[in-house]
């Protein structure tokens, strides 16, 4: 447990010592077909568009289901039609609470990050967030029951 | 004096060692405490989860429905994650994600697939009563953004989002 309070800690930590090296990023002019290819391969539900390294806009499953899924659309269109411009972004030396603000308030999964030059550097995730915060807990309440017919045959440190 | 199961939420007489019906141990029931100075670890240890839930994002469907006719809801209604019912009993979940990663490009025709071809089947879930934290240690430990919320006779009351759980932290810093 750590000895800071949560509040604390999460003004403290900055998002660069939290993130994964894991951005799935492509140009403005890719296909929907590639990109929809591009983001099953990655097994990932988002794409950072990018161009000249800047993040000019981010392509998700959301704009997947709403504008293309069931609509009549060129499958050969560059994902630049469909995705979502100018998101919003934050830099890598910003708190792991301003993340947290700005997911919970603006509703995004993902958020790029860039550098003091704009330049596109990495993407901070929804999940990253909250796996970071269940560590912030004590184990013990954490760990449910993952199997209830389960007995354990000592006590706990027995 | 009952004793809840935190795992099954019989209510075992007070003093049992484990639950009566499934046998989880209560005895760390009352282990650990929240740190008395931690405003924030306090709240997500102790707090319900239906202090988080809007009430707006639950949404049922059944296995033999089609992809399309859930594509259609999620468009109309701002949705992204439905549970899947059979027999009045949670059987699936399916998300916008799963769509992607396992439907989009893959049929030609979303009139003709299934729910259940493409759900995640037996997802997680957790009790209104439960500790936010419970739910947050699903999506960590999980990588899930929806965890179904169920009545203790299996009924759906909802679905706690990821990002209701931000939400909830955000607007706790916000009002101090």
């Amino acid at each position: 447990m750590p000895e800071k309070s949560v509040d604390a800690l999460l003004k403290e930590k900055k998002i660069f010592e939290i993130v994964n090296p894991r951005l799935v990023q492509a140009p403005p002019d890719i296909s929907i077909h590639e990109a929809i290819r591009l983001m099953q391969e990655r097994r990932s539900s988002y794409i950072v568009v990018a161009d000249n390294k800047k993040a000019v806009g981010i392509f998700t499953e959301t704009d997947v289901t709403r504008k293309i899924l069931e609509h009549d659309v060129d499958w050969s269109r560059p994902v630049r039609d469909f995705m979502t411009p100018a998101p919003a972004v934050l830099h890598p030396e910003d708190t792991v609470a301003a993340a947290i603000d700005l997911m919970g308030q603006r509703r995004f999964y993902h958020i790029p990050l860039v550098n003091e030059n704009e330049e596109l550097v990495n993407v901070i995730s929804v999940r990253t967030l909250i796996r970071f915060l269940a560590e912030l807990y004590p184990a013990e309440i954490l760990n449910l029951p993952p199997a209830p017919d389960q007995i354990m045959e000592t006590r706990e440190g027995g | 004096m009952k004793i809840k199961c935190p795992s099954c939420g019989f209510e075992n007489i007070q003093g049992e060692d484990r639950c009566d019906q499934c046998l989880h141990s209560l005895m760390q029931r009352d282990i650990p405490l929240p740190k008395k100075n931690d405003a924030l670890q306090r709240v997500m240890m102790t707090a319900p989860i239906s202090d988080l839930l809007t009430g707006k994002d639950l949404l049922v469907a059944s296995t033999a429905d089609t992809l399309q006719k859930i594509v259609k809801i999620f468009q109309g209604k701002n949705k992204n994650c439905v549970l899947i019912y059979k027999k009045k009993k949670l059987v699936g979940i399916l998300s916008q994600r799963d769509i992607l990663l396992r439907v989009a490009g893959k049929y030609k025709d979303l009139s003709k697939v299934k729910v259940e071809q493409v759900m995640t089947p037996n997802p997680e879930y957790v009790r209104g009563d439960d500790p936010i934290a419970y739910a947050v240690n699903k999506m960590a430990i999980g990588g899930y953004r929806h965890v179904p919320v169920l009545a203790a006779d299996g009924t759906p009351l909802s679905i706690v989002l990821i990002k209701d759980v931000l939400a909830y932290l955000a607007r706790r810093e916000k009002n101090r």
